[in-house]
């Protein structure tokens, strides 16, 4: 338990929102520069 | 029940979004303008446009009552949405954009046609059978959702709230096309987005604080905290994780989520709106999922669960607020139908009367068929609404699953892969609604309930690859998916 909630909903919560940002911050980075 | 505080929030809301018609008004004359908005929007726009289309008021209704009813298991949902929106964005909205502009697209069996020289129209036909079908039913939900958000907060009757409801709708979708509706979606989103990170943050401490609210749901059932909650790593439990991700695939296909990529002005707005894409969701979803956690403590015992946010709204905030929640709730209703009323519109006016049988007609005449269509449709809905049955979730779920099954397959084998056939494309799109009804009909109980847009996806795909491996590809569509491919780039390399 990490603040009352079970480590793998962490893992869980972290991963959906963590790939997310991960994966459009390294598009929009990549291509920042695009007209 | 009736407060002049809430009403007056209403209506001031209300009286913005018929300003934003009349504004957007002037770019409706014409097919482009009324059904893409000319294809001008900015970043910002498309991008709370695609999520607020995409969550309905499914996302503060049901997804709150699936924080409330099933706790953590919920933030599957949370990773198959984020997901979905960020894949959509980084690798099918740009190539989906370039083919679209190459072929001067406004909707998306538009692109189907022209991407597969389809000169008999078949697709065509079909998509705009699909889409209507799935169309009405999907806002008859919605304005099930109006008549009942009238009826938790203002205590109005169903039949009133699903009128005015569509009324103010109707109003602005038809005087103001796609760009009253873009906009107004964007005002609508950014509503939704403050609302739902405000509630947990209110909600929580009025809770007792975060640990408590964790303490409070492990003592009433430590499942509710756990990822695969009361089933546990079993199958039915593993099935209903996949299903609940499963909700985020229609993002990379959904006709009236790609519409927003056709809209943008260029490919920059979609590499900008794709990042605002996703912060939008992630604040979306985790804050409803969380709110309907720390609802379960507030409110315990719901009949229903989808009841939370208002009860919440009402207790937890002054009047001037609970007024705020209902025109949140009345935004993503809206901010779904006048978008889901525009593609039907779209569907019967460009890719029928337009492009098959009237190719001749001014663009005056045929705006004013897109709008007339559209009141048409929606008093449709109307009508299945006052008559259907009030269970939002699975209601939406489905129109929404059909539509995916229908066409995110293809789109994607279209997009990706040179062998892709008009014939494989024809049968995938069928084979992949047709497996998402039945599905639902006949072998979901059976199945564990097996959320419909997997086995709906699979069809899709098998089909059309299948098909498409015993027939000819239009000649030249390899070379011009390699152009497409150069005009666009590697999707996380600078060239």
């Amino acid at each position: 338990m990490i603040l009352g909630l079970p480590w793998t909903s962490w893992v869980l919560l972290f991963v959906g929102v963590g790939l997310g940002l991960g994966i459009s911050l390294r598009f929009y980075w990549a291509h920042r520069g695009d007209r | 029940m009736y407060s002049t505080t809430i009403i007056t929030v209403l209506i001031v809301y209300l009286l913005i979004l018929l300003v934003i018609g009349l504004w957007g008004g002037r770019e409706s004359g014409t097919v482009s303008g009324y059904f893409v908005a000319g294809k001008k929007l900015p970043s910002w726009v498309i991008a709370f446009s695609s999520n607020s289309t995409g969550e309905s008021a499914w996302l503060l209704l049901g997804l709150t009552g699936m924080g409330y009813a099933v706790g953590a298991h919920a933030f599957w949902i949370i990773l198959g949405e984020v997901l979905g929106i960020s894949l959509a964005w980084t690798f099918v909205a740009r190539p989906f954009k370039e083919y679209t502009d190459r072929f001067e697209s406004i909707t998306v069996p538009d692109y189907l046609e022209a991407r597969f020289r389809d000169a008999g129209h078949v697709l065509r036909w079909i998509s705009v059978i699909i889409i209507l079908s799935m169309v009405t039913a999907y806002t008859a939900a919605q304005l099930t959702a109006s008549g009942k958000a009238f009826g938790s907060f203002l205590g109005l009757s169903y039949t009133a709230g699903v009128f005015i409801g569509a009324a103010v709708i109707l109003y602005y979708t038809t005087v103001g096309g796609f760009k009253a509706v873009a906009y107004s979606d964007l005002l609508q989103g950014v509503l939704m987005f403050a609302c739902l990170v405000t509630l947990p943050i209110v909600a929580i401490p009025a809770a007792g604080g975060w640990t408590e609210v964790m303490g409070a749901l492990h003592a009433e059932d430590p499942a509710l905290l756990r990822p695969m909650g009361s089933y546990g790593v079993t199958l039915p439990g593993v099935i209903s994780a996949i299903g609940f991700m499963g909700i985020g695939l229609a993002f990379l296909g959904a006709p009236q989520l790609l519409t927003r990529f056709i809209s943008a002005r260029d490919q920059k707005q979609i590499v900008e709106g794709g990042f605002i894409a996703v912060i939008c969701v992630i604040g979306f979803d985790v804050g409803a999922v969380l709110s309907g956690m720390a609802g379960r403590i507030l409110f315990p015992g719901l009949l229903d669960p989808e009841t939370v946010l208002p009860e919440m709204s009402a207790s937890l905030f002054p009047a001037i607020f609970t007024g705020v929640f209902l025109v949140v709730v009345l935004a993503a209703i809206m901010s779904t139908v006048d978008s889901l009323l525009i593609l039907a519109s779209s569907a019967v006016v460009r890719d029928i009367v337009q492009q098959v049988f009237h190719p001749r007609w001014s663009e005056r005449r045929l705006s004013f068929y897109g709008k007339l269509t559209t009141v048409v449709i929606g008093a449709g809905a109307i009508i299945m609404a006052l008559a259907e049955v009030r269970m939002v979730f699975w209601f939406v779920l489905f129109a929404w699953s059909g539509l995916a099954c229908a066409f995110t397959p293809v789109v994607l084998c279209s997009l990706f892969w040179k062998g892709t056939t008009r014939a494989g494309a024809i049968v995938g799109m069928i084979g992949g609604f047709v497996t998402c009804v039945t599905w639902v009909v006949f072998f979901k109980e059976g199945f564990y309930d097996l959320y419909e847009m997997l086995p709906g996806f699979a069809a899709g795909f098998l089909l059309t690859i299948g098909v498409s491996l015993f027939t000819e590809a239009p000649a030249d569509a390899g070379s011009e998916m390699d152009a497409v491919r150069d005009a666009v780039g590697p999707v996380f390399r600078t060239r």
